[in-house]
């Protein structure tokens, strides 16, 4: 999901998760509305927020990966479980018991998708995924954005920047004033998506292009 | 890569980190008082112990001596005011203004009370995980009725959660503002107003998006676990610990 601030991306990703009620309509998630049904969307779709900081509430890595079972009311062998599984799966196991602010920015996204991952959901979102990351830490976000979609994950992301994810899209869908105005496959071209509000993604030998249009 | 603040919990294996929590709040409730009542020599005899332990436990003192430096301004004022309001034998007097050797005395033994509360607070923090000290804080109010003991303490977490993050966010303003020229404005009213506000409203967002994102992993007070039983060691250290309060009052 892309499109200019403001457009309301967040806030529709926000429904998804039950964390905004729709003043009108409805939401339901495979079939099962969310409002009414707070625990089962919650369980269903995890949200990786953009300042990964300020979604850290344990004092250990793994202590914070546990944060979401423990709510669950899952037994402690389970949720050790699902931890080290969700420490393993993001690369994380070997820095479990440090605290979550030495970790770098990347890592901290990472521990961010694991603290999704070990309440086990089929759907994931990624808001701004990123935002404030330099280049390695943007390619371990898409590594393990790869890996989750290979895994039968589904992922929504709203992003200004669509270049890293482009590749493993399957939609693309364009927000503008709070309303969709494009949804369809990823190919956008750059005057459209200029147009839209969006930076132009780029393909190969493109770059010279996109640069004369800003 | 970011470093710990003397705010943060600090891992560790030393006794300290392993007493019960709940032992340590009421030995830190107990020393607080002491501090507060005993004679200067034993205020000497406590911080003396109070540094120590914190040099035990690996306390960063240089670092959390630079983040207090708020606090060292507040102590000056609370400085200022005991010295002037404290009357005794004058040894300055600057018109009606008055500075006397008893002022001196006792703005110092206040400021000296203060800081070493202060250091017991960063002790109980760096050693303890905020997890311990909701469950210890839901443990002592649960007998109390219509206390809800779950709620008051995750908000008791939370504020001990945002320590750090307060501090790094006014270091954040400060470098800011700095950059901006703010050293160039004399009016103190001004400069606090320009470090108060954007300090606030990003505190304000932060607790914010940190409550948006426990609800999205389903966070409710139920999910506050029960303590374990307490072991004879905290036992027998809640025990010393008390009777060197008690020795400290009666010097």
């Amino acid at each position: 999901m892309a499109g200019p601030n403001g457009s309301g991306k967040t806030t529709l990703l926000r429904h998804l998760n039950g964390l905004v009620m729709p003043s009108e309509g409805d939401v339901s998630i495979s079939g099962v509305r969310v409002k009414g049904n707070l625990l089962h969307a919650r369980k269903m779709v995890g949200m990786v927020f953009q300042d990964a900081d300020s979604q850290i509430v344990g004092e250990t890595v793994r202590e914070d990966v546990a944060f979401g079972p423990e709510n669950l009311g899952l037994d402690p062998a389970t949720v050790d479980g699902q931890t080290d599984w969700a420490l393993e799966k993001v690369g994380l196991a070997h820095k479990a018991d440090m605290s979550p602010h030495l970790l770098s920015g990347g890592e901290k996204r990472r521990l961010a998708i694991a603290g999704v991952l070990s309440m086990q959901p089929e759907i994931i979102l990624f808001d701004e995924p990123f935002s404030n990351l330099d280049y390695p830490g943007i390619c371990q976000v898409v590594g393990q954005m790869k890996t989750l979609k290979k895994d039968g994950h589904t992922i929504v992301v709203t992003s200004h920047d669509m270049d890293p994810v482009i590749e493993l899209a399957d939609r693309l869908i364009i927000m503008g004033q709070g309303r969709i105005v494009k949804d369809g496959t990823p190919a956008l071209e750059g005057r459209e998506a200029i147009s839209l509000g969006i930076r132009p993604i780029m393909a190969p030998g493109t770059v010279r292009e996109s640069a004369w249009l800003l | 890569m970011a470093s710990l603040t003397a705010f943060h919990y600090q891992s560790g294996n030393t006794m300290i980190h392993n007493l019960d929590a709940r032992f340590k709040l009421i030995l830190m409730a107990l020393t607080s008082i002491t501090l507060l009542n005993v004679s200067a020599w034993a205020l000497v005899g406590v911080s003396g112990m109070l540094a120590v332990l914190g040099w035990h436990i690996g306390l960063p003192l240089l670092s959390a001596a630079k983040e207090l430096r708020y606090f060292f301004i507040l102590l000056l004022m609370v400085f200022m005011a005991r010295v002037l309001s404290t009357s005794g034998e004058p040894l300055v007097q600057i018109g009606f203004l008055e500075i006397s050797k008893q002022g001196l005395v006792d703005g110092g033994l206040v400021c000296w009370r203060l800081l070493s509360i202060v250091l017991l607070g960063l002790v109980l923090v760096s050693t303890t995980r905020v997890s311990e000290i909701k469950q210890s804080v839901a443990w002592f109010f649960n007998p109390v009725p219509g206390v809800p003991e779950k709620r008051l303490a995750t908000m008791l977490g939370l504020i001990v959660r945002f320590i750090p993050e307060i501090f790094a966010k006014a270091g954040e303003v400060t470098a800011a503002q700095q950059a901006r020229g703010i050293g160039s404005r004399k009016n103190p009213f001004f400069r606090l107003k320009t470090f108060t506000i954007p300090l606030l409203r990003g505190v304000i967002r932060d607790a914010g998006n940190l409550a948006l994102a426990m609800e999205a992993r389903c966070y409710s007070e139920d999910g506050i676990r029960g303590m374990t039983s307490a072991t004879p060691r905290d036992w027998g250290m809640l025990i010393a610990g008390s009777g060197l309060c008690m020795v400290a009052f009666f010097i």
